[in-house]
């Protein structure tokens, strides 16, 4: 089941015109996901996670770039895809919201959500669907008797198991789950992250797993891949990236993900996030980096792959040096 | 430091009944609507049974001509008198209800089913095609819209569906423009987007996920709609423009009262008092309904 | 020993419903002595916000009342106080930073009229002293180019940079008291790390007392001597915080530490399951009063906890649990 590769994205740009000019949100990012893979996508607000999730679903329409998905007839190009042409793909990728609240329509009870996606996709309907919509609340963990409440009567936990039912009801073979458990009470979220796992061993499904929580991201993912702004900065496998982070952006958000038994003073960046509007020539991250040089402000790091599975993004590491040695 | 933000308890939690039930509980709360909707259900109770009722009671229907007892002043034959062709006028009045509760709400209905679809449409799919419809409507509000009423309620036939037609003309405009406003917020809602993605088409996503949720606004500013048709009717009809005699209407009533008015004044008062009050506890009971939706 | 200098006794703060009066707060008590920062854990539901609004009595009256109890700041009962005095305090004395800078700030006056406004009231200060003083303030904050932030508006401001001049102007008065209510929630990962660091750095140069609030462990874990955890508006545990975390005393304590998965693990191979909480926070309205409110959820809860609420128990030096199993 594992390693034949489900979905594969190639220099995609995704732009948007925003206050101030036009923001390239996702700038030539490049990633694969195998069939049942977790690929974790990690980054702070403004790095463009968020729209390189909606681009897979077609939520925006990407500048450039191919987002290939693999059938069993051969790959299809979704970026290149439009309503009617899209519409039988869109059954094989869903997606988990972030906001249990949003999320749900507040004035369809959570049989009819669930229900919904059956209907639309033609895979069931009548008695058949309402034994599905049964059999998928059961699945997440809710009891079918909910089906007739609405929205607003489910707590925030309640909420999300019914959004991803729903987007478990089209038998998806990848999940985007943005920040799914980020608008949890913390005791709920474990609830949630053992679902997500206990359904992809179910169901062989693959995940990209968005979210700006390393904690979550390290026990969930297989592999991880750190965005800042619109670039994938480094890619490697889960255990690795917590142990032993090579870019030093990816070295400064696990050293400030205060781990609770290990109280640690974090690595402190100095300086806000840049502007997507106006992104810092070179290596985007040179700006806040303590170890950047003079090169770096001009020159573009490319993804290189430093160790087996590891690749990372910048100009003072390589597969020789892959510590950055402190400056002379 | 002065704004605090009310603590956050999670009341969702609590059972409780759809969305419209407790919306309708929370009106039950504001007296004076609670009042207003009562008088209503009375106005509307008596349009429909009043003139068989009076039928029976004294053989009076809204045209049949008592000639021996023109303008007469009240008896237990006729409790509010008759008018100048002898016509029982409290049967006229209860019958001119009927018409104009009538022609208020299915003016209304067509105005919201325009309004609602259009902007909607326009809303949704945004860019050029919003641009230009939300023109047209720009340009209908610019238009003397009571001109235009009464050159086409003068160049055809005075039907009743051509009245409802004209009031409807004007009533649907602010109709879209509140659904537009309603959708250009809606379409980014989380639940918009999921729908997308769970394969649904653009029609279903209007029809199942944005129409229901402009629904509360949408009733409330229809309910408001209702009381200015029935005035805008009487208007027209006081000028001859609008429902026919011998059939009454409650503007049609105003208008034959006026004529009598310096001799036999009830015939003015009457109908006008009913009117009035008629339409004040509708305004009540609209703008409490409204209050309790908008606050969803 | 000197006088705690902020002192909560027994506060107990209903709240008006349409379904009968919930229980937000239900017997808390807690003290911090001057210089000390006392971090306050719990989540959504907990009570945690609505003690700190009870300080300043900022809590909106109705729907809550505030049913019982003494907050004594300095020695006096701020429940007591008449709301003259209280708005001396306000601002002053006491300062408060809430998780959304923006709900505090005004979207209509620039950021130095804002501060002058508190600074000129409870400092005294003129004009141009008053100027001076934040400017200064925001220099200290980490805001580069104070001087032509200040004359700027809030909304031109990143969440960061707000959430450092909220930070700014509280501490701008030299309060006695901060009360940071989820200071860092809405922040990126390494803008948290900044934030914290500030409000450290500043706490131990001015030695203002903190009462910091939030639902992440990990925050509180590097910043406060001792932690107080609410849960169903009561206080389950409190410790000094080291001891907290090494030797925690709670079910729900332990229960919560577990759930969190831990970043700092190698994880290779198959994943374990992470331990979840199970169940939902309970709904105040609907709360036996003649059972530990943790019981439905709790992994270790024996019949006495269905049948009586639990005692608050010493179960170490400075150390309180509330809970039948600390009794045995």
């Amino acid at each position: 089941m594992n390693g034949a590769t489900l979905l594969s994205i190639r220099n995609l740009s995704v732009e948007f015109t925003a206050k101030g000019g036009r923001v390239r949100a996702v700038d030539g990012v490049s990633l694969d996901i195998r069939k049942g893979e977790t690929l974790g996508l990690v980054g702070e607000s403004g790095c463009g996670k968020t729209t390189l999730g909606r681009a897979i679903l077609r939520l925006n329409t990407p500048s450039a770039g191919a987002i290939q998905y693999f059938t069993p007839d051969g790959p299809r190009d979704l970026a290149q895809l439009h309503g009617e042409t899209l519409l039988p793909l869109r059954r094989h990728i869903q997606m988990v919201f972030q906001d249990p609240y949003s999320s749900l329509n507040p004035r369809m009870t959570v049989g009819a959500i669930i229900r919904e996606p059956l209907l639309s996709f033609r895979i069931a309907r009548g008695h058949d669907a309402e034994g599905r919509v049964s059999r998928l609340m059961e699945q997440v963990g809710l009891d079918p008797s909910y089906r007739r409440r609405y929205p607003r009567e489910l707590s925030g936990g309640q909420r999300q198991r019914v959004g991803i039912a729903r987007a478990l009801a089209a038998s998806p073979e990848l999940i985007v789950a943005d920040e799914p458990i980020a608008a949890l009470d913390v005791s709920i979220q474990a609830q949630i992250l053992n679902l997500l796992e206990g359904l992809r061993a179910e169901f062989g499904l693959a995940y990209l797993f968005i979210s700006h929580d390393l904690r979550a991201v390290r026990y969930l993912a297989d592999r991880v891949a750190v965005m800042y702004l619109g670039h994938i900065v480094e890619t490697a496998p889960a255990a690795k990236i917590g142990s032993r982070p090579l870019m030093p952006y990816t070295k400064a958000l696990m050293s400030a993900v205060r781990s609770i038994d290990k109280v640690a003073r974090p690595m402190v960046l100095s300086g806000e996030i840049p502007s997507p509007v106006n992104p810092p020539s070179g290596c985007r991250f040179h700006t806040r980096c303590p170890w950047a040089v003079a090169e770096c402000s001009h020159s573009k790091p490319e993804l290189v792959e430093i160790e087996p599975g590891h690749f990372a993004a910048c100009n003072r590491i390589s597969p020789e040096r892959p510590e950055i040695e402190s400056m002379a | 430091m002065s704004t605090v933000a009310a603590p956050a308890l999670n009341h969702q939690l609590l059972p409780s009944a759809g969305p419209w039930s407790q919306a309708w509980r929370r009106f039950l709360r504001k007296r004076m609507a609670a009042g207003g909707g009562l008088v209503v259900l009375v106005v509307i109770l008596l349009a429909i049974a009043g003139p068989g009722l009076t039928y029976l009671y004294s053989g009076s229907t809204y045209e049949k001509q008592d000639i021996e007892h023109r303008l007469a002043d009240p008896t237990p034959q006729h409790p509010f008198g008759t008018d100048i062709l002898g016509r029982d006028l409290l049967t006229r009045m209860l019958y001119g209800s009927r018409i104009s509760l009538t022609v208020g709400l299915l003016a209304t209905l067509i105005s919201v089913a325009i309004g609602v679809a259009y902007g909607a449409v326009a809303g949704y799919f945004g860019g050029h095609l919003d641009e230009a419809m939300m023109r047209l409507v720009d340009i209908l509000y610019s238009l003397p819209t009571l001109m235009l009423i009464i050159v086409l309620l003068a160049l055809f036939d005075r039907s009743f569906f051509l009245l409802l037609v004209a009031l409807a003309i004007v009533g649907w405009l602010d109709i879209a423009r509140i659904v537009r406003g309603q959708v250009l917020g809606l379409k980014h809602e989380q639940y918009v987007e999921a729908a997308r993605t769970i394969g649904v088409s653009n029609l279903g996503i209007i029809a199942r996920h944005i129409i229901p949720n402009t629904l509360g606004p949408v009733i409330a500013y229809g309910l408001l709609t209702i009381p200015s048709m029935i005035l805008s009717e009487a208007f027209l009809s006081f000028l001859g423009l609008g429902v026919q005699p011998p059939v009454p209407s409650w503007g049609v009533l105003a208008s034959e009262g006026a004529q009598a008015m310096a001799v036999h004044p009830i015939l003015l008062i009457a109908p006008a008092a009913l009117m009035a009050v008629s339409l004040v506890a509708l305004n009540f009971f609209a703008e409490g309904l409204r209050e309790v939706l908008e606050h969803e | 020993m000197s006088e705690p200098l902020l002192s909560i006794r027994g506060l107990r703060v209903g709240f008006r419903t349409e379904h009968g009066l919930a229980p937000a707060v239900e017997g808390v008590s807690y003290s911090v002595r001057q210089g000390k920062t006392i971090g306050i854990v719990g989540e959504s539901g907990s009570g945690k916000s609505v003690t700190n609004l009870s300080i300043l009595r900022l809590i909106p009256s109705p729907p809550c009342e505030i049913g019982a109890g003494e907050i004594l700041f300095e020695g006096r009962d701020l429940l007591k106080a008449s709301q003259r005095e209280l708005r001396a305090l306000r601002g002053g004395k006491i300062a408060m930073i809430f998780q959304d800078p923006m709900s505090s700030l005004h979207p209509l006056m620039r950021i130095s009229a804002q501060m002058m406004e508190l600074t000129r009231l409870h400092l005294g200060l003129d004009k141009p002293a008053a100027k001076e003083h934040s400017i200064a303030m925001l220099r200290k904050a980490g805001i580069p180019d104070p001087a032509r932030i200040a004359d700027g508006y809030p909304h031109l401001l990143s969440g960061g940079m707000r959430q450092r001049v909220m930070i700014a102007m509280a501490l701008s008065t030299s309060p006695k008291l901060l009360i940071a209510d989820e200071p860092t929630t809405a922040l990126d990962v390494t803008i948290q790390a900044l934030i914290l660091d500030l409000i450290r750095r500043l706490r131990d140069e001015t030695g203002t007392t903190v009462v910091l609030t939030t639902h992440d462990l990990g925050v509180v874990a590097g910043m406060a001597d001792r932690v107080v955890v609410m849960y169903a508006g009561r206080v389950f545990e409190t410790a000094p915080a080291a001891e907290l975390f090494r030797n925690p005393g709670n079910p729900y304590t332990r229960a919560l530490l577990r759930s969190i998965p831990d970043v700092a693990s190698t994880g290779d191979g198959k994943r374990e399951k992470l331990f979840q909480i199970p169940g939902l926070p309970p709904v105040l309205t609907n709360m036996n009063a003649n059972e530990c409110p943790f019981a439905p959820r709790c992994p270790d809860a024996k019949a006495l906890c269905r049948e009586a609420p639990p005692p608050f128990v010493q179960v170490g030096p400075d150390h309180f649990s509330l809970c039948w199993e600390a009794k045995a």
